[in-house]
């Protein structure tokens, strides 16, 4: 083999690599969401008790001492055991000997009764959120707060009874993951969305492909890639400014932010990808339909929807589905109208909260399992994406076999 | 003859209801562009576009979106091309390129916040990278890997094959081949990508607001989390904490706009100087 | 070997995917001459053409076994398809020059061969453009771009093209099927004038044409040689019935 052509060789072995890589790359994104958001599915979010000190520099479990800083680094927290029993902790404080009873059966039903804290004096015991219980004492030294935080295991939730179908989204204090509200929220601002966007998009596609003359058309759909181009957080501000406060004063609701909101401003933004869809489908139909149509007497509006629409339909729905998962993934643009409180609206003007806005609002500050569940969010959102591209698939090569 | 007339009044009507759609979306558009402009012109002082206090000026996002734009491109570009090279030019099994082009398309629809996630979860935590700058780039090269791989394929495609034939029936090689004759042709589809890419990249906000944050000083390294100029807008609008924080939200929506429509006019003047070229060689 | 035979084509038998496109063709080309392939539409003569410098190699799905050899080298196993390319050039049926200046696209194939310096470069341009006789038309626009020139000139400008890279054999592939008559012409009289040093290799829909400028012609007929032999011999005296009811255009 010639040096040329070791080159050569050596340039395809590369190329070949780093396509690899890249595609590995992108198939990666599925799996490593996937795993993430099903974790709270399937396993507890631990095995036992997780005793967990703050502002105490030792302290002693079971007759075991422990010092803060010989925690092991990630997570600062002792393992309880699982079995049933009492245990005991103890600290120095204000130079007294301070011991605390915890009474722990895992089995018991509620989650409150798991752990019981017999004897804490003169420590507060605060219950503060389902699953933790926050021992501290009073005599602030320095502002400091000294005490234990005592997590209690969460069983896995539920895919349909706890997060799919549960209305109650309490991510914090009660840890309810119930999305339906959101799922339901997608849905109603999406269809809303189609409702408007989908009619609009397809008169003004006939009207550009069919009737304006070339420049017009040029012009037109000129400003419908501007339309594209225009990111989503301006048409977010845009809606924030101008459709809200329309909608407030139209309604005389309390509030303009809510699904009359989302759902214009989720159909401003699909009508671009509709619009140009269509169009092109519509561009694609031979002209000797139109001419076969037109000589046997029809009127040129008649051809248009009678003869080159329906040729162009599946086109038309690819596009059409298209803006719709458009519409089902947009974050930014719906936080800033929607209202974002997460309850299945009843009217127009109620807020609505949708899957990929909780996921955006709550990711800087959720912990632990609120933070998994959120990519079980994703995981959703995914698989609805997933469900409408299959069809977009689907449609287009049912196009390819009609061209 | 009662027939036709209603015939006629039908189409007159429905020419109305077409034209009125066409011109309701383009007086949204003109009203959206010509609002945000027109509000935020007068914010739009040097002191706003220069000031490194967030208070007063943008200059740190500025700064931060153009490190995120100039790394993910760093990144996306030379995987994108290649892969698009290789899908068009090396891969030869049928099936495996449906599979990668399948996969590609699939990718191509999954909603930005999912991206977001991934960068998250891989980069700023498995990797350690935080939310800085880097990380975002990275989510933001993989979210844009799509764009550039269809786009500089749909590029390579239209270079005829009689270009590839004619320079290797001269005994070059296939790498001088792909890059004496091949890439050049393709050129201005693939400057058309990057520019897409551009304004995707400009334009996002969910999964920047996941992985490069949300702090507002100066960026000094890309290891430094930082504030886009979407995010700034967002959370603008959000806080509102500073007395003129509407006055910059537009100035900072101005920005953006101003940008699309500029990305948006080379992109048509260079599809338009291309079409001519590829006209004249056919 | 015969000193005399540039290219010696044996039991070639050539596939694309299941089918048979060439059948046992086992013919030779001799030096300094021009060898006319004539046929019906889908014959095989133009794949045939491209298994000379394995432009074929480009087809998914298509493979071939029999012996070809340039010189007496096997030019599947004992060379290296570059190098095989530069000695053997093709002359495509649709001008296909490169969206670049004239003299960039006369000087491409030697500067990927390495050749820097400006003046032989210079020197190589020149000359191909004047032996392809397209010179005088275009030596005041070399910097200008290829596709500005007529289609007749970018016939010339690739055959300078080709040229430039002096090779010994050039491959024709209905090299005036996209012209009018008068660029058809020129290309004629050059072929005339290159037929002194190179061999010649040339596939044509048009008999006349073969008859004009050929000193030998091949008759392919459904993948397979059906006659080969001096182009008079052929026309007058066609050995087997095919060939006559082609010539006498009874089919094709």
């Amino acid at each position: 083999m010639g040096r040329k052509q070791r080159i050569d060789q050596f340039f395809k072995v590369i190329f070949t690599v780093i396509s690899t890589f890249s595609v590995l790359a992108l198939l990666a994104i599925i799996l490593f969401v996937f795993i993430q958001g099903a974790i709270p599915f399937f396993t507890a979010t631990a095995e036992a008790v997780h005793v967990i000190p703050f502002g105490i520099s030792s302290f002693t479990l079971d007759g075991d001492a422990y010092t803060y800083s010989s925690l092991p680094r990630d997570a600062k927290y002792v393992e309880l055991g699982e079995s049933p029993g009492f245990h005991t902790l103890g600290f120095q404080h204000q130079d007294q000997e301070v011991s605390i009873l915890l009474d722990v059966d895992l089995e018991r039903p509620l989650p409150a009764h798991r752990v019981n804290v017999v004897a804490a004096a003169p420590g507060v015991v605060k219950y503060t959120e389902e699953y933790v219980y926050e021992v501290t004492y009073p005599g602030k030294i320095a502002g400091q707060i000294r005490g234990f935080y005592l997590a209690i295991p969460q069983q896995p939730t539920g895919f349909f009874s706890q997060f799919l179908l549960d209305t109650e989204w309490r991510p914090t204090y009660n840890k309810r993951y119930g999305i339906f509200t959101m799922v339901v929220a997608t849905l109603f601002s999406t269809f809303g969305a189609i409702l408007v966007g989908v009619p609009l998009a397809l008169l003004t596609a006939v009207f550009l492909s069919e009737f304006l003359p070339p420049k017009v058309g040029g012009f037109v759909r000129g400003a419908v890639d501007l339309l594209a181009g225009i990111p989503s957080v301006v048409y977010g501000f845009f809606g924030l400014m101008v459709v809200v406060p329309l909608i407030k004063k139209l309604s005389g609701a309390a509030s303009g932010n809510g699904l009359l909101a989302a759902m214009f401003i989720l159909a401003l933004m699909m009508l671009p990808t509709v619009i140009s869809l269509a169009e092109t489908s519509m561009r694609a139909v031979p002209q000797m339909y139109r001419e076969g149509s037109l000589a046997l007497g029809a009127s040129k509006m008649q051809t248009a929807w009678r003869i080159v629409v329906p040729a162009a339909k599946s086109g038309i729905f690819a596009g059409a589905i298209l803006g719709t998962s458009r519409a089902v993934g947009e974050t930014m643009a719906v936080i800033m109208v929607a209202g974002n409180s997460p309850q299945i609206p009843r009217v127009f003007t109620d807020g609505i909260r949708t899957l990929t806005a909780t996921i955006a609002l709550e990711m800087g500050y959720a912990q632990g399992r609120h933070n998994r569940i959120l990519f079980s969010v994703g995981i959703v959102l995914f698989l609805i994406i997933l469900v409408l591209n299959g069809i977009v698939l689907a449609l287009k090569s049912r196009m390819m076999e009609d061209a | 003859m009662m027939r036709f007339i209603s015939q006629q009044c039908r189409d007159n009507a429905l020419w109305w209801v077409m034209a009125l759609a066409t011109v309701f979306i383009l007086l949204t558009l003109v009203f959206i562009v010509a609002y945000v402009i027109l509000q935020g012109a007068p914010g739009l002082t040097w002191t706003f576009l220069t000031s490194t206090d967030w208070r007063v000026g943008v200059w740190p996002m500025l700064l931060t979106t153009l490190y995120v734009v100039g790394v993910s491109l760093l990144v996306s570009l030379p995987i994108g091309i290649i892969t698009a090279v290789f899908l068009n030019e090396y891969a030869r099994n049928p099936k495996l390129k449906r599979t990668i082009r399948l996969a590609v398309e699939t990718l191509a629809g999954i909603p930005s916040i999912i991206y977001g996630l991934f960068g998250l979860l891989v980069f700023c935590r498995i990797l350690g990278l935080g939310q800085s700058i880097l990380a975002g780039s990275l989510t933001l090269s993989i979210m844009i890997l799509p764009v550039v791989i269809t786009s500089t394929e749909e590029a390579l495609k239209t270079v005829p094959r009689s270009f590839r034939e004619g320079s290797l029936a001269l005994g070059t090689t296939k790498i001088q081949t792909l890059w004496n004759v091949v890439l050049p042709s393709a050129l201005p589809g693939i400057v058309t990508a990057v520019i897409l890419a551009i304004g995707r990249v400009v334009g996002e906000s969910a999964p920047v607001l996941l992985t490069v944050g949300i702090a507002k000083n100066v960026p000094r390294s890309v290891m430094d989390s930082g504030r886009t100029l979407t995010i700034h807008l967002y959370y603008l609008t959000k806080e509102a904490v500073e007395e003129n924080a509407f006055q910059q939200a537009f100035a900072t929506a101005a920005i953006l706009v101003v940008f699309v429509i500029v990305l948006n006019s080379v992109t048509r003047a260079i599809t338009r100087k291309y079409e001519k070229r590829i006209g004249s060689a056919a | 070997m015969n000193q005399n035979i540039k290219i010696s084509v044996e039991d070639l038998n050539l596939w694309y995917g299941e089918f048979q496109a060439l059948k046992n063709i086992t013919m030779a080309i001799p030096k300094n001459q021009v060898v006319a392939c004539i046929g019906p539409s889908g014959c095989g003569k133009s794949t045939f053409l491209r298994t000379l410098n394995r432009m074929n190699d480009l087809i998914e799905g298509c493979r071939w076994d029999g012996l070809v050899t340039l010189d007496g080298a096997d030019i599947q196993n004992a060379m290296d398809v570059t190098n095989l390319r530069t000695r053997v050039g093709m002359v495509f049926q649709k001008p296909n020059p490169f969206p670049m200046s004239i003299r960039d696209n006369v000087a491409y194939g030697p500067r990927m061969q390495g050749l820097r310096d400006k003046k032989k470069l210079e020197h190589i341009v020149e000359e191909s453009l004047v032996r392809a006789a397209l010179w005088d038309e275009v030596k005041d626009r070399l910097r200008k771009s290829a596709l500005g020139l007529s289609g007749g000139q970018q016939q010339r400008l690739c055959i300078a093209r080709a040229i430039a890279m002096e090779p010994e054999v050039i491959l024709m592939d209905e090299p005036t099927s996209a012209l009018d008559p008068i660029a058809t012409q020129r290309i004629e009289d050059l072929m005339e004038e290159l037929r002194r040093q190179y061999s010649i290799v040339i596939v044509t829909h048009s008999m006349h044409q073969a008859a004009r400028i050929s000193d030998q012609t091949a008759f392919f007929l459904l993948g397979e040689l059906m006659e080969y032999g001096e182009t008079r011999q052929l026309f007058e005296y066609p050995q087997k019935k095919e060939t006559e009811d082609y010539i006498q255009g009874r089919f094709g």
